[in-house]
């Protein structure tokens, strides 16, 4: 892998809207940011919809099938991703608030969420 | 301008490859520059060599491939969505003991620090299956 010029730096706003579990979309975003993470590129992980529900602590996959999510999620930080978002809206549809999370994030209305397009260089939704 | 693609859904029965693919043509019919599409999670099915497509539909692979010779489109498939998948370059199927290789001629394995350059060379970089 040749390496990207890092001179340049584009803040990148990873979008997730799908469920763990019954795709591999929410591990593909977490797995997209922390590669924008590791070549120095400013990134912001946001959780909109049913994407929220990858967030929400004690999951337990089946073990011999998938990987754990909320174990990954624990080490973004160490990645480099500070920065993590989750739609407030959605959070609450689905019956969860930040006491449920299995990470800190930041809950964004709808103000916030229009500010989060807005202030990135690139938006990729994962 | 100069753009790249990130394409994520396989090539047959799902829409957005074809869009993408319609909307790279487009751009460069607009006289832009298509730097790179790269090809992720289920999108690395648009890079086998061994598809036969039915008669009267898109062949997406042979698609991609024509497009990249002719404008020097780099087009490059994740390889840890595509060694999950069965697309493997002949460097991949002798390191891990497979009976054959399967990308198609045209694109190249490489990892996702390929599309955080193609973020930070392109102006503007759009999703397709997002």
């Amino acid at each position: 892998m040749s390496s990207p010029q890092t001179a340049a730096r584009r803040s990148v706003l990873v979008v997730c809207r799908n469920a763990p579990y019954g795709r591999s979309r929410a591990r593909d975003a977490i797995d997209v940011a922390m590669a924008f993470a590791a070549f120095d590129q400013p990134v912001t992980l946001l959780f909109l919809g049913d994407g929220v529900l990858a967030l929400a602590t004690g999951q337990r996959p089946a073990a011999e099938l998938s990987r754990s999510l909320e174990k990954l999620l624990g080490t973004l930080a160490d990645y480099g991703v500070e920065e993590v978002h989750a739609d407030a809206t959605a959070l609450a549809a689905r019956g969860l608030d930040a006491r449920d999370l299995a990470l800190p994030v930041r809950l964004a209305g709808p103000a916030e969420l229009r500010e989060l397009f807005d202030a990135h260089d690139r938006v990729l939704t994962v | 301008m100069i753009f790249s693609l990130l394409v994520q859904e396989s090539a047959v029965g799902r829409q957005s490859s074809h869009a993408a693919y319609r909307f790279a043509c487009a751009l460069l019919a607009r006289g832009h520059t298509l730097y790179r599409v790269f090809f992720f999670a289920d999108g690395v099915h648009n890079s086998t060599a061994l598809n036969c497509a039915a008669s009267g539909e898109a062949d997406l692979p042979a698609l991609w491939r024509q497009l990249a010779a002719e404008h020097g489109v780099d087009l490059v498939s994740c390889v840890s969505s595509a060694l999950r998948r069965g697309i493997v370059d002949e460097r991949e199927a002798a390191r891990h003991a497979l009976g054959a290789a399967s990308l198609r001629q045209g694109f190249e394995l490489s990892g996702l620090g390929q599309l955080v350059e193609a973020s930070i060379r392109s102006d503007r970089i759009l999703d397709f299956g997002g």
